[in-house]
């Protein structure tokens, strides 16, 4: 008889990998992956570094320290499991060094400058240097009960980037956490009660769930006869149309999660956290898409969109980073969460049937369009009327997957402290946001013919950020 | 977890008409990864059908089957699972489990799908299982009298299978499930 | 060529400069008017109203933009209506009014007044509302313009509408009776016809085509005289069928014009209610052969038809009527006589007439298969003679034609009763022949149809002889698409399966009457429909097993095993062999099953005839073997001698197949022949023992010759698998197989495996380890089984 030699089969390929991978019924366990590790140390470093105002001298204080502080190893302090999420860090807190980016390795280090002071002094102080700008964060973070305005204005000028400070902000900023310090714990603790209830019920693996229910009888090499067949419950097998069946809701669910994978794995390729072979990045895409497939079964009217991804990317990011072990093994949690208030306020962009309507993304590209002639006249006719660039082709990214897609990375970090922290919403400010950025680059636009303009607007070219946000500020008091 | 269907002894059109239509709608493309079939389609028409329900698809060679090319056994390898086919025609006695158990040693695999008797068959012996699918559209068989049409979807997860038969008893599908698992070898 | 496009934007510019040039001139006539109005000036109302008016005398306008002006000036008007009617009031009379507009100079002009002035008059009644109305109807004859006639006359209408001396209505009784308003409509819907009419032969040929669209926008106008017609209380069914009918009929008909019959016969149908027409059908229907050729008779007669059937289909009380008013008869005749009055009508358009009444009578009378009948009668009455129709849009109707039953049914049971059906299909050329068939053939399948009786079979197989057998029309072999018959005839083999019934006697003439169509199909048919065939009838065997009617029944197992002998053998002639050798050993098993020893006998004699002869490629020869030794080994029928003979038939070639592994496994499958299992089977181990020695010489001698020719001995599996055969009737205690001869068979695998000559073979080494495995497992369990195991040392190797 001919035998021949089959090939082994890999990994099916109508059931992903990842749904495979124990993460989905089993608590996930994180060592302290190699990128967070670098953090803690470089956290270690400015630890030890005195507060003083000068960069370059805390560039040369770090590189002398860092030979010193290597040989202490970390006590209690940070990792410290203990009730508020951020007391101690928020008194460590410490000027983040212009040059290193100390989580996020892997992209060039435009890193975003909060010592330079930007306006001409109007409203309220500024606080100039970082060391003094994170000392108030540390004041303002460490009261009873958060002053959600002052806050606001703080995190306006750009949060530091070390010790955590982002992380809270923002979940303090998107009423994640409440005011009021003393309850931070509970209510993360039943958040994140509340999502791993979610995994528990929304991630199904219909074959898992056969598993616990029996308990793999006979061995297979133990003692013969014809195998006994035993009833299924429930009529639940995996050719089951019913609509009841897990098997037949986990098919269907199955294209779902084909398209959030392609879109998590297509997620800022250039960087490893999210992008690559390793372990670690590929237990962030997990992370992300578990969130937002939990996402899209909580809300079948919107579902996923494409685009929701980048939208999560960012908190994500943020919290994973979180010095404070417990939070950051929760951060999916807290990014959830965050990542639903957030879209609660743009979610009408991401509804196509509400693309034309009042409250729609064209509706709202229309007050850009308006927001731009009122405030540059004549850009706005360039663009309008000579150029005839419309607004849906480069605003459309721009404000539905809120300039993700348009800066790098410490810059989206940065926009995005703005953002959320503006009293009036995150969609105020990112039209004067947008409406920044064509301005900035008028001089081009206003060179240029269709082609020139929507080449640029479409791939939008390095510009400052911080002078972005300064005539975005602009924008608002010529109101 | 991957899905295996295997289903045989169909006789399409010599003894058949054509699967049962309460098979043929539960019978999707999208769920299944690999299809086994010990064989006696018989013709392409019906090759043609299986693979679109899932373009992994060994067939072994039936003594009815149109297509001479079908190897006379095959064996691959999912999850942890070797697994054998072979139509079963070859080896005498027809449906002799002994003998089947022979052909399992020979072929060195863990389970071995086989078909010709038309009558579903789960068997555990020292050398591993052995599944009879039967017939999926209850075809005339010399050897056996009164068959249901029935097949078997394999769940196989690592180490572990549960095999869902699926029988057609006076006009309703009724399904069942074996489960069982191989212990860990030293490699 | 520029000219034509530049001509088209100047015309449509011209007209709508015309156009405005006209509404200008209406606008400003008409604000002097309005003064004159507000001065309760009747002289200048009168003088502007009617310079207004004279817009209206325009021939430049095209009805579409005619329309828009007669529209700006009716508006005007019922400022006008109403300023009359006030007039009369401050103590003019209508009659004075209706003289005074009459002094305007141009008719259209004054006709328009007058009808203005009548509106009034009418509403007042001082006059009976007839006679005026029979004035203007009268008067309006002066324009014989057709857009503005038509216009003129609309204009009556619309201001007449209400004021008809109808049935319930305050004009009734001094006004005139229904009768006048009928009267009235009638005449103004003949006149505005015959003006309609009029504008196809006006003008120059080359513009017909812009005419006759010009014509299409005016229909409507014409058409709304029958729904006022319709909309009377006055006009009852009597009223309809003595006078409103036959006079619109007989405009319809004498015009002779192409549009206006088609417009209007479509108009009658869809504006009267569904019983009048019902009750006047005979007179509806009659007019459809006197229309001219060019009309779509058929678009109108199907339209009516499915009005009909909507109408039958609302209400169950609905039906009665129509089968007392012979509907149906009615409608068949009509077509008929359609057909007949226009010889020149190409055949797709008679056969779609058939069509729409095959549709009516599917859906009226679904359960009248005599009048579904009757229906394909006329269509093949009309198509004697014409052979195999060529024009394809002609077969397309056929095909629906026979499509219709088929889908109404879902039974192609019910269509085989039409006795006119196959008759229908005789005309469909070849292909289109077969492809019906295959319609045919896949309703049944889709439906689950049994076909139950051998008169069906007959009657379906007739319907199918295309694809059963070769007519004469058909194309030869050579030019026929090998997958396409395949598939075809596949499907011919599935549909065997539907041929069931379970009365025995009738089953069996079923797969005889089969067989008898079958065998006319030629060599290349037989191999795919034989067999289903076969096995249908060993269904029918396995019923009747155990039943014994006797010699005298129509059918027993020996009859059938007649059929089957004879029906294989025409297999092994076509020829196809190893078809034929597997189809004699089924039938071989289930005759032992039935103890039918000489039949049995039979069977495998035939079985081996084929093998000797007609078997020659090698691995055809090792499965056919196995099927012998498989199905032999299964037979407990026959007695020693029989036996005897056929397993020293059956040993003897195996030991000369082709290749030494095959003989060998042959060989040893052999053993399994002298040991049955169940009661009364040979048990003989001596007989045993010497197979699978046998077995092993030529094993041996397999390795060496491999030897000679590579260098190295070849693959041990042989001595495995011969090992596991002896472990297995080791097991099943035959003391001639004793663990002496285990142990020095393990020995020698052992040996050769480390030989240096063998060469290494990973799956040889995993059989044997598992085989050893397997011996030390049955020797822990600890039963009998274990005892008898003791013996036996399996050695691991280093």
């Amino acid at each position: 008889m001919s035998t021949t030699d089959a090939t082994g089969s890999r990994s099916a390929k109508h059931v992903p990998e990842w749904l495979n991978s124990p993460a989905w019924y089993s608590k996930p366990s994180h060592p302290l992956s190699p990128a967070l590790s670098r953090a803690q140390s470089m956290v270690e470093k400015e630890e030890n570094k005195p507060i003083n105002d000068s960069v370059e001298d805390e560039k040369f204080e770090n590189e002398e320290r860092s030979r010193q502080v290597e040989d202490h190893p970390i006590t209690g302090g940070y990792f410290d499991q203990s009730n508020s999420a951020l007391g101690e860090n928020a008194r460590s807190v410490l000027a983040s060094s212009p040059l290193n980016a100390p989580h996020m390795p892997s992209f060039p280090s435009h890193q975003s400058d909060p010592s330079s002071s930007f306006l001409d002094g109007k409203g309220s102080k500024k606080t100039t240097s970082g060391a003094m700008r994170a000392q108030a964060f540390a004041t303002e973070l460490a009261k009873k009960r958060v002053h959600i305005a002052e806050l606001q204005r703080l995190a306006s000028e750009g949060i530091p980037d070390s010790g955590g400070v982002r992380a809270i902000t923002w979940k303090l900023l998107l009423g994640y956490l409440p005011k009021n310090r003393e309850a931070w714990d509970a209510e993360a603790s039943k958040r994140r009660a509340e999502y791993a209830a979610f995994r528990e019920e929304l991630l199904i693996n219909p074959s898992e769930v056969t598993r616990r229910e029996g308990d793999g009888q006979a061995e297979l090499y133990s003692t013969g006869g014809l195998l006994p067949r035993q009833e299924i419950s429930h009529g639940d097998h995996p050719l089951s149309l019913g609509t009841t069946s897990l098997w037949n809701q986990f098919f269907q669910d199955l294209e779902l999660v084909e398209q959030i994978d392609r879109d998590v794995k297509r997620t800022h390729p250039d960087m490893d956290f999210f992008s690559g072979d390793s372990d670690f990045s590929h237990e962030n895409q997990e992370a992300m898409k578990r969130a937002l497939f939990i996402f899209a079964k909580l809300n079948p009217g919107i579902k996923y969109v494409q685009g929701m991804n980048e939208v999560l990317a960012p908190l994500y990011y943020v919290f994973k980073n979180d010095p404070d072990r417990e939070n950051m093994v929760h951060a999916e949690a807290d990014a959830f969460f965050c990542f639903v208030e957030l879209l609660s306020d743009v979610r009408d962009n991401f509804c196509k049937q509400l693309d034309n309507s009042a409250v729609g993304v064209h509706f709202t590209m229309g007050q850009l369009t308006a927001l731009l002639k009122k405030h540059d006249e004549e850009l706005w006719r360039h663009l309008d009327t000579v150029s005839k660039v419309n607004a849906q082709f480069y605003a459309f990214r721009w404000i539905t997957l809120l300039l993700t897609q348009e800066f790098d990375f410490p810059d989206i970090l940065r926009l995005w402290d703005s953002l959320l922290s503006n009293p009036d919403g995150p969609l105020e400010i990112l039209l004067r946001v947008c409406c920044a950025m064509l301005i900035c680059v008028r001089s081009r636009l206003l060179a240029g013919d269709f082609t020139d303009n929507l080449k640029l607007l479409q791939h939008f070219p390095s510009v400052d950020v911080h002078h972005i946000l300064k005539v975005a500020d602009e924008v608002k008091d010529r109101a | 977890m991957v899905l295996v269907l295997a289903l045989g002894d169909l006789h399409i059109p010599h003894r058949a008409p054509d699967l049962p239509a309460k098979f043929k709608s539960m019978l999707v493309p999208g769920k299944i990864q690999h299809i086994i079939s010990p064989g006696n389609l018989c013709i392409k028409e019906v090759h043609d059908y299986l693979k679109s329900l899932c373009p992994d698809l060994h067939v072994t060679r039936g003594e009815y089957d149109e297509d001479l090319r079908y190897p006379e056994s095959e064996q691959l390898k999912i999850g942890e699972f070797k697994l054998g086919i072979c139509h079963g025609h070859q080896v005498i006695p027809w449906g002799d489990l002994d003998s089947l158990a022979m052909l399992q040693r020979q072929l060195d695999v863990d389970i071995l799908i086989t078909g010709h008797t038309h009558q579903f068959k789960a068997y555990k012996h020292e050398g591993g299982v052995i599944i009879n699918p039967g017939s999926a559209t209850g075809a005339y068989s010399s050897i056996s009298y009164d068959i249901n049409p029935s097949f078997v979807l394999m769940d196989i997860d690592g180490l572990r299978v549960v095999v869902y038969v699926y029988e057609l008893i006076d006009g309703e599908v009724k399904v069942d499930k074996i489960d069982f698992k191989k212990p860990q070898t030293a490699a | 060529m520029q000219a034509p496009v530049q001509d088209a934007i100047t015309v449509a510019e011209e007209q709508e400069k015309w156009l405005a040039d006209a509404m200008a001139l209406v606008q400003h006539h008409a604000f002097f008017m309005h003064r004159a109005l507000d001065a309760n000036n009747l002289r200048d109302a009168l003088k502007f109203s009617a310079q207004m008016l004279s817009e209206l005398r325009t021939s430049k306008l095209s009805p579409q933009k005619y329309y828009e002006l007669y529209m700006r000036t009716f508006d005007e008007l019922r400022k006008l209506e109403i300023f009359f009617k006030d007039e009369t009031k401050r103590g003019r009379t209508n009659a004075d009014l209706y003289e005074l507009v009459q002094h305007a100079g141009n008719i259209l002009p004054r006709l328009y007044l007058l009808c203005t002035v009548a509106s009034v008059y009418i509403k007042s009644k001082e006059a009976p509302a007839k006679d005026i109305l029979k004035d203007l109807v009268e008067m309006s004859r002066g324009v014989q313009h057709p857009v503005r006639g038509l216009f003129l006359r609309s204009y009556l209408s619309q201001i007449s509408r209400d004021k008809l001396p109808d049935i319930g209505s305050e004009y009734e009784g001094e006004g005139g009776t229904v009768m006048d308003a009928v009267e009235f409509v009638l005449q103004n819907f003949t006149e505005m016809n015959k003006l309609w009419v009029r504008m196809q032969h006006q003008g120059p040929a080359r513009e017909k085509e812009r005419r006759e669209k010009e014509r299409r926008e005016l229909r409507d106008l014409v058409g709304k005289n029958l729904h006022v017609l319709s909309q009377l209380e006055g006009v009852d069914l009597d009223m309809y069928k003595d006078v409103v009918l036959p006079r619109v009929l007989e405009q319809v008909v004498n015009c002779k014009d192409e549009i206006a019959q088609y417009y209007l016969m479509d108009c009658i149908i869809q504006v009267f209610p569904d019983d009048y027409h019902l009750q006047t059908l005979e007179t509806l229907l009659g007019a459809c052969p006197q229309l001219q050729p060019t009309v779509d008779v058929k678009t109108v007669m199907s339209q009516l038809m499915e009005r009909l059937s909507n109408y039958a289909a609302s209400s169950s009380e609905v039906l009665p009527d129509l089968l007392h008013v012979e509907a149906f008869a009615k409608l068949s005749s009509a077509v008929v006589k359609v057909i007949e009055a226009q010889p020149d009508m190409p055949l797709v358009g008679a056969v779609s007439l058939h069509v729409a009444l095959l549709t009516f009578t599917l859906r009226v009378h679904v359960d009248r298969l005599d009048y579904v009948d009757q229906v394909l009668g006329a269509c093949v009455k009309k198509l004697e003679g014409k052979g195999k129709v060529k024009d394809s849009k002609a077969t397309k109707q056929i095909v629906a034609l026979l499509s219709a039953p088929l889908e109404k049914y879902n039974d192609v049971v019910t269509v085989l009763r039409l006795t006119n059906y196959s008759k229908v299909m005789e005309h469909l050329d070849y292909e289109t022949n077969k492809v019906m068939a295959v319609v045919i053939i896949q309703s049944i399948m889709k439906n689950n149809t049994s076909i139950s009786s051998s008169e069906k079979v007959d009657a379906l197989f007739e319907l199918l002889k295309e694809l059963i057998k070769d007519s004469e029309g058909a194309p030869s072999m050579d030019e026929i698409d090998e997958d396409d018959f395949m598939e075809e005839q596949n499907l011919v083999a599935r549909l065997v399966h539907m041929l069931v019934n379970k009365d025995h006697e009738e089953m069996f003439k079923i797969l005889t009457t089969a067989r008898k169509h079958f065998g006319q199909g030629g060599p290349k048919r037989l191999k795919f429909t034989l067999p289903p065939l076969i096995f249908a009838a060993l269904k029918l065997v396995r019923c009747l097993q155990g039943h014994d009617a006797g010699d005298e029944a129509l059918v027993s197992p020996k009859k059938i095993f007649q059929f089957l002998h004879q029906t294989v053998e025409a297999l092994s002639t076509v020829p196809a062999p190893e078809l034929a050798l597997r189809l004699y050993l089924q039938c071989a098993e289930a005759a032992s099953d039935c103890s039918l020893e000489p039949v049995a006998y039979e069977f495998f004699t035939q079985a081996f005839l084929l093998y000797e002869e007609e078997i020659a490629d090698s691995r055809a020869q090792v499965t056919a073997m196995q099927l012998i030794i498989g199905t032999l080994q299964r037979t407990y029928v026959f007695g020693v001698e029989n036996r005897d003979t056929l397993t020293h038939k059956a040993t003897g070639y195996s030991a000369k197949l082709l290749k030494k592994p095959d003989q060998c496994r042959a060989v040893y499958a052999c053993s399994h022949l002298f040991w049955l299992e169940e009661d009364g089977g040979t048990q003989d181990g001596e007989r045993v023992l010497l197979c699978l020695k046998r077995a092993l010489r030529i094993a041996n001698a397999a390795q060496q010759m491999s030897s000679v020719t590579r260098g190295s001995s070849g693959p041990l599996t042989l001595f495995v698998e011969i090992l596991n055969k002896y472990l297995y009737y080791f097991e099943k205690g035959i003391p001639q197989v004793t663990s002496n001869l285990i142990q020095g068979l393990l020995e020698l695998i052992g040996t050769e495996l480390q030989s240096e000559n063998t060469a290494q073979d990973r799956a040889v080494d995993a059989f044997f380890a598992s085989t050893r495995r397997y011996i030390q497992f049955q020797k822990q369990k600890g039963d009998d089984l274990a005892e008898r195991y003791s013996s036996i040392q399996v050695v691991s190797p280093p």
